[in-house]
């Protein structure tokens, strides 16, 4: 749990930020360019100093009134930035090493987080030679060999081109969906792991707000910062559990779930990302028989909120322990008597399933 | 070729310029540090403080520091602790000066190669867990190594060259005090053409390799 109450001044630019913030799940940090997101993170891992008070779980890291101020190697939150920031004159493995030293991190772990984020064939380079997206998955391997108590996430991919997002974001995905490190995530827009937070924070005119449920935020997409967000997609890593040339199709699924999609490129057992748009999903009361839809899965309502558009409402469900959204009309939810705890089917249309696009 | 009190000199000014580079090192650090970092009102005295010696007359320099290393000055307070009267014309005099007057040539690359490196990486590590003293040999040192080098080659270099303070506050007392410089000037006064060549060369010689080896650590801008 962090308390937060301070006013972050840089500049001309002022924040003031007073809430209440679970350290657990996915954390979205939503604003405008400028708005203070960098500031934020950098005051939380003990970068900045304002004025105020942050405390972790009952320890005092920042006392303004006592000028107490825990440094950031005491904190133990990673921090990845924009830019990786990985040490120049270290190779790849000494760059780790240096993290893993230091936080006692044993040499199994590190192992695990090298083959992980696949850094295998790059622990002999220096930054230097590896590309964009190879320096931001060294720095995302660093931060996590720091053993961080959270990971604040600085728009790892915003400097990166549309090639090595697409190589980066399962990682990220991967993070978000494990559970068990607590994230808190800043983006300019509603990407793929905005669909995986739990709550959203929100900066606006030098204010900080929320946290608020993303389902809530998700009712507001305008003042959430979530632009076209009012139709949220579900991202899923799923494995390909067959592929069936015949018909066209690729069947992934996992743990009690099977879905069709036109076929991919991909070889059984892989695991990928797939999104799954909520105006793709549609839902019924009982399994339909003679239905187009091949993917019908049994969900649970988890709740209904307004889509920021009169007349259209968005359900969050839970299908296997995943998210996924439906967008319907309202007067269809009326008269399926939708309600959140309801046991439902869930229709995602086959041919509208894709990989999320980078 | 070098009679043996030309090499006495010879050696006494690799002495003198190893031990200032070493002691220069050390307070060039922090002071570098301080300029490329810190947020001190006092930063734009200091580093005027600092350039000071690239600007003065050697003979001016080499005044004031006459009369802080004399008998009435700190210097000489500082000599009677061990029972002396003047740390002028001796060594440990000539060392202080040397310092001062090789400071910028130390602190000055030294500040460029912290401010290239940036806040950046050091405070990557911070959040990795390191603290201020780990940062500066675990990151800052290490980044800034070519800096380091630079700054050592440079005072090294210096403090051979050094003439007109060595002047002003060593004299010239074999084995103590007289160093290549003055050796030379004292052949050329004496007339002794010969020897002030061999000496000179060796001295032109020592330093050319030396810059020479900055010069080529040096990377090109990228193309």
């Amino acid at each position: 749990m962090l308390e937060l109450d301070f006013v972050l001044e840089r500049g001309a630019h002022r924040l003031a930020a007073r809430t209440t913030l679970p350290l657990e799940g996915v954390t979205a940090l939503v604003g405008p360019s400028g708005a203070g997101k960098t500031g934020l993170l950098r005051a939380l891992a003990g970068l900045e100093r304002p004025a105020g008070r942050i405390v972790c779980d009952g320890e005092i890291w920042l006392d303004g009134a006592r000028g107490l101020c825990l440094p950031p190697a005491r904190r133990r939150l990673g921090l990845v930035f924009q830019e990786p920031r990985l040490f120049e004159h270290l190779d790849v493995a000494d760059n780790l090493r240096y993290a893993a030293r230091r936080s006692g991190l044993d040499a199994e772990a590190q192992a695990a987080i090298v083959a992980r984020f696949e850094l295998a064939p790059l622990l002999k380079r220096r930054p230097a030679a590896l590309s964009g997206g190879e320096r931001q998955r060294v720095a995302l391997a660093r931060a996590l060999c720091a053993r961080p108590r959270a990971l604040l996430l600085d728009e790892p991919l915003a400097a990166l081109d549309a090639a090595q997002r697409r190589r980066l974001l399962p990682h990220l995905q991967a993070l978000a969906l494990d559970g068990g490190l607590p994230l808190i995530y800043v983006t300019h827009h509603a990407d793929e792991v905005l669909a995986l937070a739990d709550r959203v924070l929100c900066i606006a005119d030098g204010t900080l707000s929320g946290p608020v449920p993303l389902e809530a935020a998700l009712a507001e997409p305008e003042r959430h910062h979530l632009g076209a967000a009012g139709s949220p997609a579900a991202l899923w890593r799923v494995r390909v559990l067959e592929q069936r040339p015949g018909d066209g199709l690729t069947v992934v699924g996992g743990e009690g779930l099977r879905l069709c999609l036109p076929q991919i490129a991909a070889a059984p057992g892989q695991t990928l990302g797939l999104r799954i748009d909520a105006a793709d999903v549609s839902l019924c009361l009982s399994p339909p028989q003679d239905s187009s839809i091949v993917n019908i899965l049994p969900a649970r309502i988890a709740g209904i909120a307004p889509a920021g558009q009169p007349g259209v409402c968005l359900v969050t469900l839970q299908v296997a322990g995943r998210r996924l959204w439906a967008r319907l009309l309202e007067v269809s939810c009326r008269r399926l008597a939708l309600a959140p705890g309801r046991a439902v089917w869930a229709q995602v249309k086959g041919a509208a399933l894709q990989r999320p696009p980078a | 070729m070098l009679n043996a009190a030309d090499l006495q000199a010879l050696w006494l000014s690799l002495k003198l310029a190893a031990a200032s580079t070493a002691v220069l090192l050390v307070l060039a650090v922090p002071l570098a540090w301080h300029l490329a970092y810190g947020r001190g009102r006092w930063r734009a005295g200091l580093e005027a403080v600092l350039a000071l010696p690239l600007v003065l007359p050697p003979t001016v320099l080499g005044f004031y520091l006459l009369l802080a290393l004399g008998p009435q000055g700190p210097g000489g307070a500082l000599a009677a602790l061990w029972g002396g009267r003047s740390l002028a014309f001796s060594f440990t005099g000539l060392l202080i000066g040397s310092v001062v007057y090789s400071l910028p040539f130390a602190v000055q690359p030294l500040c460029d190669g912290f401010r290239a490196l940036g806040r950046a990486p050091l405070e990557a590590a911070a959040v990795l867990g390191a603290g201020p003293l780990d940062r500066v040999f675990s990151v800052a040192l290490p980044g800034a190594r070519d800096s380091l080098l630079t700054a050592a080659a440079l005072s090294f270099a210096h403090t051979l060259g050094e003439f007109g303070v060595v002047l002003m506050i060593g004299g010239n007392i074999p084995g103590e005090t007289r160093v290549v410089s003055i050796a030379v000037y004292e052949h050329v006064e004496a007339l002794d053409w010969g020897a002030a060549h061999r000496l000179s060369a060796v001295l032109l010689v020592l330093s050319f390799l030396l810059l020479w080896l900055v010069y080529r650590r040096r990377p090109r801008p990228a193309a």
